[in-house]
């Protein structure tokens, strides 16, 4: 029940967000399915510019909890788009 | 030993520089073309493969030339975090032999447009022995490395331009063929035919290829110093890495 509800609330961050790219979270006993997360991280990458010339940008954060981590790559992503601008 | 009278020098020497000129201007009328190029340009270079097709388009007018070229088909991002895009008209670039300028517009990481002051031709070519046909034109194949990728060219002597696509050129004559060794950008000719037209060329731009290595460079330094997310302050145990990799095809001087 608790892993179902970790991944729930990633799915409605990764709506909210529109670019996680992929979620890798460190559950315990997850093959039971009873598990509870003892941290959360993600990674997230973009790729920004024309073909000719890109910046692919990759933000990993490590969390207690996913909202937290997906939070620290957001701004991650946000911090290098302002200085690409 | 026989001797002509001055008149008949002074009807030599006319005749003999009438023939100049008149070469002269044949010369230059042959110097006017728009050639198209079949286009193959891998949109992952140094990252992995996602092959192109694009036409380019090259307009010679006797000193000057205009270079674009527009892809086959719309970019298709690879999935939601590309932001990567590709503008109507690629790689526009004219040159202006007279005055040996290079004008080309460049895209911004942002998408804006904006014009700058290359170097004509500055590669260094080395002319081999190879030689072939290409569409009846007799080329000969020549080497040179070119901000940081190497590049095999065929050139045809018998289209006697210095010109070629993108800003390849230098060569006593046209371009043909091009492509770089890894076959990420392979260019080849479609089409040649006498034309009429002019080119414009951009209004007077000041902003210099130096000048936009230095912006590249201090925004590299930028990104790498100050784009680590710090994440929300009370959150202790969060810990976060950034990486940024930059793939330009025209490789920038570290």
């Amino acid at each position: 029940m608790a892993a179902m509800l970790l991944v729930s609330t990633v799915s409605v961050f990764a709506a909210d967000v529109k670019s996680v790219g992929n979620v890798n979270k460190k559950l315990t006993e997850i093959n039971t399915g009873v598990g509870t997360a003892d941290e959360c991280s993600m990674t997230l990458t973009t790729t920004i510019g024309p073909s000719f010339a890109q910046v692919k940008v990759t933000c990993s954060g490590t969390a207690a909890t996913c909202v937290e981590a997906a939070a620290i790559v957001k701004s991650c992503i946000v911090a290098a788009k302002d200085i690409i601008k | 030993m026989t001797t002509r009278s001055p008149k008949i020098l002074d009807m030599t020497f006319f005749y003999t520089v009438l023939a100049g000129i008149l070469s002269i201007a044949s010369v230059k009328a042959q110097e006017v073309y728009d050639i198209q190029y079949h286009v193959k340009f891998n949109d992952a270079f140094d990252r992995g493969r996602r092959d192109g097709q694009h036409t380019a388009y090259l307009f010679i007018r006797q000193n000057l030339t205009k270079f674009y070229m527009i892809a086959n088909e719309k970019y298709t991002p690879v999935d939601e975090n590309d932001l990567g895009f590709y503008p109507d008209t690629n790689l526009l670039v004219y040159t202006d032999l007279s005055n040996s300028t290079m004008v080309a517009r460049e895209y911004g990481f942002d998408g804006k447009p904006f014009f700058l002051i290359d170097s004509l031709f500055p590669m260094q070519w080395s002319i081999s022995n190879e030689t072939k046909i290409i569409d009846s034109l007799s080329c000969t194949r020549a080497y040179c490395v070119f901000r940081g990728r190497n590049y095999s060219a065929w050139f045809s002597p018998d289209i006697s331009t210095p010109s070629g696509p993108w800003k390849m050129g230098g060569l006593p004559g046209l371009i043909i063929d091009l492509s770089d060794d890894m076959e990420n950008m392979v260019i080849r000719l479609k089409s040649i035919r006498k034309a009429s037209g002019r080119i414009t060329m951009p209004a007077t731009v000041e902003y210099t290829m130096k000048d936009h290595i230095e912006k590249m460079r201090k925004m590299i330094e930028k990104l790498q110093d100050g784009a680590r997310a710090t994440g929300s302050g009370d959150c202790i145990s969060c810990q976060t890495t950034s990486k940024f990799e930059f793939f330009t095809w025209e490789k920038i001087p570290r």
